[in-house]
């Protein structure tokens, strides 16, 4: 089956197939998606572990 | 059975051809020989070509495919055999058809999406399983298992044993 499906895909690229062209690009665009969920995630992320409150922040000066 | 006019073959299969060695040879020059190299074949052999045993396309697409893997055998040994070209000697020539792509597509609209995003990643795009989990976000151990479950509900899907 492994060996079919490589032959038929590999096939694909020269006939490009239109059925199965769309199921190919609506997996490449949910692959995308996550792709850049994951990326607003890490950037949310990063931007959290960088933020020091004013409390924290040795150069702050106390307020009073 | 009438030979197929060559002007027509080149006028309709240029495209396909050319598009398929360009997404294996990076070099403009050396894709430009190829293609040359295919219609060359095409053109000497079309009269040995039977309608009864491959689609045209399938035919021509076979003298693409072996012409890139020759080139790569040539200029090429000490790298890879591109892996992008899988080897299909076992494979049933009959097997590549319009038809089987159009069945292949709607056996994977049928499989639950996770499981057609792992097939298409590993047999289109070629990514192994292991860069297949980093993609997704889980672990090796559950791609290797939505990838036997893929293989086996397209087993079914598409009648074999």
């Amino acid at each position: 089956m492994e060996r079919k499906l490589a032959a038929l895909f590999d096939f694909q690229k020269f006939e490009n197939n239109s059925d199965l062209q769309k199921v190919i690009d609506a997996v490449h665009a949910r692959s995308a998606r996550r792709e850049l969920s994951m990326e607003d995630l890490e950037y949310v992320n990063a931007a959290q572990g960088s933020y020091i409150s004013p409390e924290q922040n040795p150069l702050e000066k106390p307020r009073k | 059975m009438t030979t197929p006019d060559v002007g027509q073959i080149y006028t309709d299969y240029h495209g396909k051809v050319m598009g398929y060695i360009r997404a294996r040879v990076q070099s403009a020059a050396d894709a430009e020989d190829l293609c040359s190299d295919v219609f060359e074949k095409v053109f000497l052999k079309i009269g040995d070509y039977d309608s009864e045993k491959s689609a045209l396309s399938t035919w021509i697409f076979t003298i693409t495919r072996n012409t890139v893997i020759d080139f790569f055998r040539r200029n090429h040994p000490s790298d890879e055999l591109d892996e992008n070209i899988p080897d299909d000697s076992e494979v049933d020539a009959a097997l590549l058809r319009t038809e089987t792509l159009s069945e292949l597509a709607m056996a994977l609209r049928h499989l639950p999406a996770q499981f057609a995003e792992i097939v298409v990643l590993r047999y289109y795009d070629n990514k192994p399983l292991t860069e297949i989990a980093d993609r997704l976000g889980i672990s090796y151990g559950a791609v290797k298992l939505r990838h036997q479950a893929a293989l086996k509900a397209l087993r079914e899907a598409l009648g074999e044993n």
